[in-house]
C-alpha cells in the first residue's frame, strides 16, 4: 500500500463514511464481460441469492411463483428481479447475502441485452430456444 | 435462597423476545470473562500470581478452545464454562457474581455436577506440562485428554415475508489426538449444508468435506503455541455469524470451506496481551463461476498459488480490550485477487466494574483495499459490526447489532447498514435456542425487508 493510499485508509477509517458516486459501469467498464449470459454469469448468481426460496430445489418451492433456478424461470420471471432488486431493494431479504454491485451490473446487462443463454464459438450471444411462461404462472409466450 | 432483583424489567424482556434476535455468541463470552474468574480460580481470594511466564490466565479465544483462534472443540476451562456459566437451569457449578441471577432455581442446580456426557479420555505420554488447566478446578472433568471427539449440530428456521424454511445449519464433527505432552492433533469435518433445505443438501456432489486440521506445539510458557495446518486467518472478531460483514467481506466466513488457508500460525496470550501471526498459502475466493452453476464446488484442500500473512495482536483486559489486525493475500485475479486490510477491535464490559450494569459493548471496522473481479482494479472497502448485549438472568441473552459495508469506494449506493435484535438462550448445558430479526437498510432508500433466523443448536 503506497503512503498516499495509506493515508486515505487511515482519514476513511476515522470517518467511517460510505463513499463513491457513479455506478460501476461508469467508474470500471473494464470489470464487466461485453456479453452476459445464462450460463457464464447468471445462472451461479440468480442460484446463490434468489433460489434458496424462489425454485423448484428449495425447500419453500417457487415461492411466489417464481423459478430462479432455470433459464425459462428467470426470464419469465425477471419482472422480480426488476422490482424488488432493482427499485424496492427489498431481495433478498433481511441479512440474506445481497448482489454486489459487479453482480446488480450483471443482471442489468443480461436484460439489456436480451437474455443471452450462452456464447456461440464466435464468442457471440445465443438466445434461448422457445419456452412457455404459463408454467410459471406467466400469460406470453416467448 | 436467592432473590430476583431484575423481575422488574420483564415487559421488557418479554417486548424483546417477542421481536426475537440475533444470536452467536462467542467472542462475547471473552469480553465478558472478566466477570467469571472462578470458572477457574477455585479459590480467587487468597490467590498469588505466578510469574507471567506461567499464568495460564487470559480473555482470549485459546482460554477456552484448543484451536487457538477459537471455535471447535473446547479445551476442559471452556466445557466447564458451557456446563456451569452458560445455562440457565441445571448449571453444574455458578460463579459467585451470578448467585443472585437466576430467573428460578431448580433444586439440582448448582450442585456441582456436570450432567453433560463427557467425550474425552486419557492421559498424554509424559504427563500434562505444567502450563497443561489443572484438573483439580473443573469438577471432575478431563482437563488434558489423549483422546477427545465432539459434535455440533444447528437446526434453522429462516423465516422471511414470503417464506419459512427449514434447513440443516450445520453438522460438525471434531476430534482431537494429544497423545504426548504439548503435541496435538485437531481437526474438524462437517457437513456441508444448504440453505435451501434437507434435499438440497443431500444431493450435494460433495455432502461432507474436512474443514479445519492442524499438528499444534502448545501448553508453553506465556501460553504460547506453534501451529501448522488448515485454518481461518487470525484476523479481527471470529464472530460466529457468517452475515457479519466484518467477516463475509474478508473473506473469513467461518460457514465457506474458502475461508480456510494452509500455513504457519504462532501467538501467545499471557495475561493480557495477545498476538497471532500467520503465514499461508491462500485459498480462493468464492467467486461465482460459469463451470459451478449451483454453487457446490470444493475448494482446493491446499489452497491456490500465492501467499498470504495476517496479525492479530492488542490488549485482553478483565473488563475491556482493544486491538488490531492485519492481512494481506497475493494471488492470481482469476483466484480472487490481492487483498490489504487493516482492522481495529474492542470491547467494553461495564459489568465487570458493576454488578448493575450487566451490558457489553463490542465492536470492529475494516477498511481495505482488493482487486475488482474482471478488471483488477484496486478498490477500497469497509465493514463495521456494533453490538451491545444484556443478560438479564442466567442464561439468556439480549443483542441489539448493527453491521456497515461499503463494498467499493468508487462505486456510489453501493453500502448496506443493517441492524437486528436478537437472543441466545441456553436452556440447560449443551443446548440452546437463539433468534434474530435483521433489517438491512440499503444505499439509496427502498423498502425494508426483514429476515428472522432461529436456530435449535446442541453440542458436546
Amino acid at each position: 500500500m503506497t503512503r498516499k493510499r495509506f493515508g486515505f485508509a487511515v482519514l476513511t477509517l476515522l470517518g467511517g463514511c460510505a463513499l463513491g458516486e457513479g455506478t460501476l459501469e461508469e467508474v470500471d467498464p473494464a470489470s464487466l464481460p461485453p456479453v452476459v449470459t445464462w450460463d457464464d454469469h447468471i445462472a451461479p448468481l440468480l442460484d446463490r441469492y434468489c433460489a434458496t426460496c424462489h425454485s423448484e430445489a428449495a425447500g419453500p418451492g417457487t415461492v411466489e411463483g417464481y423459478d430462479y433456478g432455470s433459464l425459462a424461470g428467470s426470464i419469465c420471471g425477471f419482472e422480480g428481479v426488476e422490482e424488488t432488486l432493482f427499485e424496492e431493494a427489498s431481495m433478498p431479504p433481511g441479512a440474506a447475502p445481497r448482489p454486489d454491485g459487479r453482480q446488480e451490473a450483471l443482471l442489468r446487462r443480461w436484460q439489456d441485452q436480451g437474455f443471452f443463454e450462452r456464447l456461440d464459438a464466435a464468442g457471440r450471444g445465443v438466445r434461448p430456444g422457445p419456452f412457455n411462461c404459463r408454467q410459471f404462472g406467466e400469460g406470453d409466450d416467448d | 435462597m436467592t432473590d430476583h432483583p431484575h423481575r422488574g424489567g420483564w415487559a421488557c424482556l418479554a417486548l424483546l423476545l417477542l421481536l426475537a434476535a440475533p444470536a452467536q455468541a462467542l467472542p462475547l463470552f471473552s469480553a465478558r470473562e472478566g466477570r467469571t474468574c472462578d470458572n477457574c480460580h477455585t479459590d480467587p481470594t487468597g490467590w498469588t500470581n505466578p510469574e507471567l511466564a506461567a499464568r495460564k490466565c487470559n480473555m482470549s479465544c485459546l482460554n477456552c478452545h484448543l484451536d487457538p483462534g477459537g471455535g471447535g472443540l473446547r479445551n476442559v476451562s471452556g466445557r466447564f464454562y458451557g456446563e456451569s456459566t452458560l445455562p440457565m437451569l441445571l448449571a453444574s457449578h455458578r460463579g459467585w457474581k451470578d448467585w443472585g441471577r437466576h430467573l428460578f432455581d431448580l433444586p439440582m442446580d448448582g450442585a456441582r455436577m456436570n450432567r453433560a456426557p463427557e467425550l474425552a479420555w486419557g492421559t498424554p505420554l509424559g504427563g500434562s506440562p505444567t502450563m497443561a488447566l489443572d484438573p483439580k478446578r473443573y469438577a471432575g472433568l478431563q482437563s488434558d485428554p489423549v483422546v477427545q471427539v465432539g459434535v455440533d449440530a444447528r437446526l434453522a428456521a429462516w423465516l422471511t415475508g414470503e417464506a419459512a424454511n427449514v434447513f440443516p445449519m450445520q453438522l460438525d464433527t471434531h476430534l482431537a489426538l494429544h497423545p504426548f505432552r504439548h503435541l496435538t492433533a485437531f481437526a474438524t469435518g462437517g457437513v456441508l449444508a444448504r440453505a435451501k433445505g434437507f434435499q438440497a443438501t443431500a444431493e450435494r456432489e460433495t455432502f461432507f468435506a474436512v474443514k479445519d486440521a492442524s499438528l499444534m506445539l502448545h501448553q508453553l510458557p506465556y501460553m504460547s503455541y506453534l501451529r501448522v495446518g488448515r485454518f481461518i486467518p487470525p484476523f479481527g472478531t471470529r464472530l460466529d455469524d457468517h452475515t457479519s460483514f466484518i467477516r463475509r467481506e474478508n473473506e473469513l466466513d467461518g460457514a465457506l470451506l474458502h475461508s480456510r488457508v494452509v500455513g504457519a500460525e504462532v501467538g501467545m496470550a499471557p495475561n493480557y496481551p495477545y498476538l497471532h501471526a500467520a503465514v499461508f498459502r491462500p485459498n480462493g475466493k468464492d467467486l461465482l463461476d460459469a463451470g459451478d452453476p449451483k454453487n457446490e464446488e470444493i475448494p482446493p484442500f491446499l489452497g491456490v498459488d500465492g501467499w498470504g500473512a495476517a496479525l492479530s495482536a492488542g490488549w485482553r483486559d478483565l473488563g475491556w480490550s482493544l486491538g488490531a489486525s492485519g492481512m494481506l493475500r497475493s494471488r492470481d485475479l482469476k483466484d480472487g485477487g490481492d487483498t490489504s486490510t487493516l482492522g481495529l477491535v474492542g470491547s467494553y464490559n461495564p459489568w465487570f466494574y458493576n454488578d448493575k450494569v450487566p451490558l457489553t459493548l463490542m465492536g470492529e471496522y475494516n477498511v481495505g483495499y482488493r482487486q475488482r473481479e474482471g478488471s483488477g482494479a484496486e478498490a477500497l472497502y469497509q465493514a463495521a459490526y456494533a453490538e451491545l448485549d444484556w443478560l438479564p438472568v442466567n442464561g439468556l441473552n439480549l443483542r441489539l447489532k448493527y453491521d456497515f459495508t461499503d463494498p467499493d469506494g468508487e462505486v456510489g449506493e453501493d453500502h448496506i447498514h443493517r441492524g437486528g435484535t436478537g437472543f441466545d438462550w441456553y436452556v440447560v448445558p449443551n443446548v440452546a435456542l437463539t433468534g434474530q430479526v435483521r433489517l438491512a437498510v440499503p444505499a439509496g432508500g427502498g423498502e425494508l425487508s426483514p429476515d428472522g433466523l432461529f436456530i435449535l443448536r446442541g453440542w458436546l
